[in-house]
């Protein structure tokens, strides 16, 4: 367990070094045509170029970055949320859980794909929007496992010994209950992490995220809509390393949450 | 069962109004945006022009006067005007649900064939079960419209019998309705591929569990006593047993089908619902983005109301044991 988790590290670890290099020494601007349309991959240009003879690796440093960026400031607005909620409402009981319960099983049972695609529409088209769009679609699962886990903690003896000895809310929560629910949250994060970068992704290969910021999805969307594309090479060198390195990040990112998760459970 | 029901209703009230809601919250209005380019005033629309348009499309009127006439309309199934095809809302949707549907009802019942088979084989075998077991949970973490391009770059563009988008070869007759099957199966051979790669671990994992549990029940022990076949016992005592929670799982997945269906579409131009969703948002159609929505919302709340039933009895059924 404890092995295919650092395996997995490295390899998010390699890579965000790589990246790295790509953003702060390349040679290269990510945003600045620096070469000839469709450069082939060679010693100047490491991953060739793209339609209009921007960089390829400078694109994909950057998008790292950003796709990186999304999925932490998602992560960590959508494990807030879910943590708050799900610990109010698993404590409170009664009307606070009815009401958190009814917006947690109704944002589980919505399409997430579909109502993105529709705030993202009305909203425009920046990083935080997409930002918080996909949080709002990510909180509802983390609370319901939180609210669980709160209320299988709740009915155990020490914590009614405590609080028939007076412990506050706050006592519990402190000294018992974050103890018990951050590993929890920390799997959840992780995963939280991977998933925002692919539906940012997803967004983006919809032509709904921001212009601006260029991720991976949007490198994808912008080589799949080359006329032509399919009868060249072109694709090797400018379609295959950000679908491999968004492949790559989010299975890593998957994984590592499910291998902490299988050592919390045991 | 009466407080699931409530809800249902409750989550699709809900739903319903922010569908109304999110257009007319925005800043700006439909004419606005028309009259002036990127933002700047143009000379155009005068007030009194402005308000006979308002009035013409009874956007004057106090907001909740118009939910409630938007509520008939939507009951007499009128849903509108697509601004992009010039249609109807339920004319464009309905002439292309039938593609959209084609493909997820032939998604989710390949996977759930494949799923429960590979889980029935590799039931006894533990380290065939290994392997697939790593397998899937590889599979299973890609993002579907991912491994449809990649489908698309490896398959579609070097074998030359496999199309690259589009549901039927275009201006080509059929002699017969077998050359059209046949053409329609070869152009959703590649979506469909895709989306039963990502969709097949969530079935096996859900049936191997669930074989698992019934497989340490006394029943089943009894059954090998009794020394009935391998084939019955894991035909008539597991696979009967286990069936109701796979079906359960099966309407839940309805919900992650139709998003990852939506984005396959757009990666090989498939003409159902992603399509035009896709052209709607390119284009601002406002209308159709809403009927597509409040189409696709219904569909998943009901699919997710039938398996939340199914595990409502089941839970009757383990209390009543």
């Amino acid at each position: 367990m404890i092995k295919e988790i650092k395996v997995y590290l490295f390899i998010l670890l390699a890579l965000a070094l790589i990246f790295t290099y790509g953003y702060l020494f390349y040679p290269h601007s990510p945003v600045k045509p620096t070469g000839l349309s469709l450069e082939r991959p060679s010693a100047v240009h490491v991953l060739g170029t793209d339609d209009l003879g921007m960089d390829i690796f400078a694109q994909i440093s950057r998008g790292f970055y950003i796709s990186m960026f999304i999925g932490l400031s998602t992560a960590g607005l959508a494990c807030s949320a879910g943590g708050i909620l799900g610990i109010a409402s698993g404590f409170r009981g009664g009307k606070t859980d009815g009401v958190i319960g009814f917006f947690i099983n109704l944002f589980l049972s919505v399409p997430q794909l579909p109502i993105m695609i529709v705030i993202g529409a009305f909203f425009g088209q920046s990083i935080w929007n997409v930002i918080v769009i996909i949080s709002l679609f990510s909180w509802a699962s983390i609370a319901k496992i939180v609210r669980a886990k709160t209320l299988q903690i709740k009915s155990k003896d020490y914590i009614k010994i405590a609080q028939s000895y007076g412990a506050s809310f706050f006592y519990i929560l402190t000294n018992h209950l974050i103890r018990e629910i951050s590993p929890l949250l920390l799997v959840n994060t992780l995963a939280v992490i991977g998933k925002a970068i692919v539906q940012e992704a997803s967004l983006a290969f919809l032509g709904l995220s921001d212009p601006v910021s260029k991720t991976w999805g949007l490198m994808i969307n912008k080589a799949v809509n080359f006329p032509g594309i399919y009868f060249t090479h072109y694709w090797l060198w400018w379609l295959l390393p950000p679908l491999v390195c968004l492949m790559l990040t989010t299975y890593c990112l998957r994984m590592i949450s499910r291998e902490i998760e299988n050592t919390i459970t045991k | 069962m009466g407080r699931k029901i409530a809800v249902l209703v409750l989550s699709f009230f809900v739903i319903y109004t922010i569908n109304f809601f999110i257009p007319r919250l925005m800043p700006g209005d439909p004419f606005s945006h028309s009259s002036s380019v990127s933002g700047e005033e143009m000379a155009g629309l005068s007030e009194q022009e402005l308000a006979r348009l308002k009035a013409y499309y009874g956007l004057d009127k106090p907001i909740v006067t118009q939910f409630i006439s938007t509520v008939k309309n939507n009951l007499k199934g009128d849903f509108g005007q697509s601004i992009l095809y010039k249609k109807s809302v339920a004319e464009v949707i309905l002439s292309r649900l039938p593609w959209t549907l084609y493909i997820m009802s032939a998604t989710l019942l390949i996977s759930l064939f494949l799923g429960i088979i590979l889980a029935l084989v590799c039931l006894k075998k533990s380290r065939l079960d290994g392997y697939v077991y790593r397998a899937m949970s590889l599979v299973c973490e890609m993002p579907s419209f991912l491994i449809g391009v990649l489908l698309l770059f490896l398959v579609a563009a070097q074998v030359p019998w496999i199309p690259l988008a589009g549901n039927l070869t275009p201006f080509r007759r059929y002699n017969s309705f077998f050359e059209l099957a046949g053409d329609v199966l070869v152009h959703s051979f590649l979506p469909i591929l895709a989306l039963v790669v990502v969709t097949t671990p969530v079935f096996y994992f859900t049936s191997r569990s669930s074989f698992k549990t019934i497989m340490n029940k006394e029943y089943i022990v009894h059954a090998n006593a009794k020394g009935l076949s391998e084939k019955t016992i894991k035909y008539k005592y597991i696979l009967l047993n286990a069936v109701l929670p796979i079906i359960a799982r099966f309407f839940l997945s309805v919900g992650n089908c139709i998003g990852a269906t939506l984005l396959i579409e757009n990666v090989f131009a498939y003409p159902g619902l992603g399509k035009i969703l896709r052209d709607a948002v390119l284009y601002r159609d406002y209308i159709l983005i809403q009927g597509i929505f409040l189409l696709s919302t219904t569909l998943v709340l009901v699919a997710s109301f039938i398996s939340d039933t199914i595990n409502y009895f089941l839970e009757q059924r383990i209390a009543n044991d």
